[in-house]
């Protein structure tokens, strides 16, 4: 390939690079420091004088006279049958601007065998954000805060905003409504090796293909030669990334070392057998805010390996309202099956499961470990242990755009100084 | 002042970035490059708490010393490079939130 051809294609190179670079990083802050591209409403509600009123949108509550309280944005738990709740994010305006908060709803009614029914206006928040009046994040924390601790609003509102959760939007969410900015965050990771085996497979044919022509005869050997090489290096790099997104997504085997086990014997079971309770996380510590802890666990029997962040509601009557947890009440926020014998994947599901509809242990069992997490676990607890897959998993979905940029940018800048050095080497 | 640098720098921008990826790409700058790299791993370690700040660090130096090698062909050493580059970027991703997690969790390890 001559000199000029070549400092064409380093031009083009870095014309495509810095672009895509611009246009990655504009997405990360916009998408994940800004509300700019946050989701339309579903429903929105204020009040006018006493009276509350809801809306399509902000503005049009605005048109009818009252003040806006707050928008129900996207469904990112469709209501669970056998939990009894549904998980939203939630636009609360006040005077400082918008807060938006990843909410989890109770609202079951006549739930189960016991004929359940939630307290009026119980939520817990996951995860808040602060913007000012641009719409520019000012704070993020991911805190679990029960309603009964902080609302974020008053009593009021709040009971309004639970019920039309629990009446308006429960009842119509067949699945997900989710904003495309998590959306793509949620993809990042296959995106990422979907975009990668792209670029490879135009690597191959281009090389089969595109520049056999554009070659002079004396170099076609050699150059021939140095292609099949680059070509198995990139094979062999695919495969391994292939290969270790599989096991990270499909197997057990990447788990990480527990930091407590216990194992328990069922009397109702015969004959009698064993279960085995591992905990491997915390990934959310117990607080005066919620007493509750969420925990990754696995739970094995001789049939499966259970592997599950499972939610314990603890409260032991302490707290501003004197509420008290059922003992044995906990949920499994997601969990996964898998083989005991070969570890690898069965089902997995991201649906709540109350432990009332399937505890996943028998009853007995339930009960002694509900107990040893509250009173021999929970003490101990004070900061979160969370696995490298899981913080690799987060990284992807937060900064993947981010770090897609600046690999993209250094790529780039190294295109940029050799177009610049081959320049100089010519003059 | 710095207005009319920045002006001249727009209208010639092709001249200014030749002429800092010149200054770049010597020898003495890839030297003080891997010195000071060397001084950021063992930064690494007196101050664990700072990692992401001191990865951070890391980043520019790894960037800086790159001009040179593509200017004498050393491919392996810039394949280097940007293969540190990326593994100092996901540390400091990682870091960024778990930094005061981790000094909590050793703390309750540990015992306080």
């Amino acid at each position: 390939m001559n000199t000029r051809s070549r400092q064409l294609r380093l031009k083009r190179q870095i014309l495509f690079g810095s672009t895509a670079s611009v246009v990655l990083i504009a997405f990360y802050l916009v998408g994940q420091r800004t509300n700019w591209l946050a989701a339309s409403p579903i429903v929105c509600g204020g009040w006018r004088e006493n009276h509350f009123i809801k809306g399509k949108t902000y503005k049009s509550l605005k048109q009818q006279g009252a003040r806006p309280y707050f928008c129900i944005r996207e469904i990112i738990r469709p209501y669970s049958k056998s939990m009894a709740d549904i998980w939203g994010g939630v636009s609360i305006y006040d005077e400082r601007g918008e807060t938006y908060v990843e909410t989890q709803f109770f609202v079951a009614e006549g739930f189960g065998k016991e004929k359940f029914t939630d307290e009026p206006g119980d939520w817990m928040i996951h995860h808040h954000k602060r913007f000012n009046q641009l719409g520019i994040e000012r704070e993020s924390r991911s805190q679990q805060i029960a309603s009964w601790f902080d609302p974020m609003m008053d009593r009021r509102t709040a009971y309004e905003l639970w019920r039309t959760m629990k009446i308006d939007v429960s009842p119509r969410s067949s699945g997900r409504q989710i904003s495309w900015v998590r959306q793509v965050n949620e993809q990042f990771p296959e995106l990422a090796l979907l975009g990668f085996s792209a670029f490879f497979c135009f690597g191959v044919y281009k090389r089969l293909y595109g520049t056999a022509s554009q070659m002079r005869i004396g170099q076609c050997e050699l150059r021939e030669s140095r292609s099949s090489e680059n070509l198995l290096a990139e094979l062999a790099l695919l495969i391994m990334l292939l290969l270790g997104w599989s096991v990270f997504r499909w197997t057990d085997w990447l788990s990480h070392t527990p930091f407590q086990c216990s194992t328990y014997r069922s009397r109702q079971l015969s004959p009698v057998s064993l279960t085995r309770v591992c905990f491997h996380e915390v990934l959310a510590t117990p607080s005066q805010y919620n007493q509750t802890t969420v925990l990754g666990a696995s739970i094995h029997t001789p049939q499966q390996v259970l592997r599950a962040d499972i939610q314990f509601y603890i409260a032991d009557g302490k707290n501003k309202l004197g509420f008290k947890d059922e003992p044995g009440d906990w949920a499994f926020l997601s969990s996964k099956h898998f083989h005991p014998g070969t570890g690898l994947l069965m089902a997995s599901t991201n649906k709540t499961v109350s432990s009332w509809f399937d505890a996943g242990v028998p009853s007995d069992v339930q009960l002694q470990l509900w107990t040893d997490v509250r009173d021999k676990l929970v003490p101990r607890l004070k900061a979160r242990r969370v696995s490298i897959p899981r913080k690799l998993s987060a990284v992807l979905e937060s900064f993947a755009a981010l770090a897609g940029a600046s690999i993209l940018a250094i790529m780039t800048f190294i295109k940029l100084v050799d177009l610049m050095v081959s320049d100089m080497d010519d003059n | 002042m710095a207005m009319g640098f920045l002006v001249y720098a727009i209208k010639n921008s092709q001249v200014v970035i030749k002429k800092v990826v010149v200054i770049l790409a010597t020898q003495r700058v890839a030297s003080i490059g891997i010195y000071l790299g060397m001084l950021q791993y063992t930064l690494l370690w007196i101050f664990p708490s700072y990692q992401a700040k001191v990865l951070l660090f890391g980043l520019v130096l790894w960037g800086i010393r790159i001009p040179y090698f593509v200017r004498i062909r050393e491919s392996a050493v810039v394949s280097e490079s940007v293969f540190m580059f990326c593994a100092d970027l996901l540390g400091v991703f990682l870091n960024l939130e778990g930094a005061d997690e981790a000094v909590k969790e050793c703390l309750a390890i540990f015992g306080s």
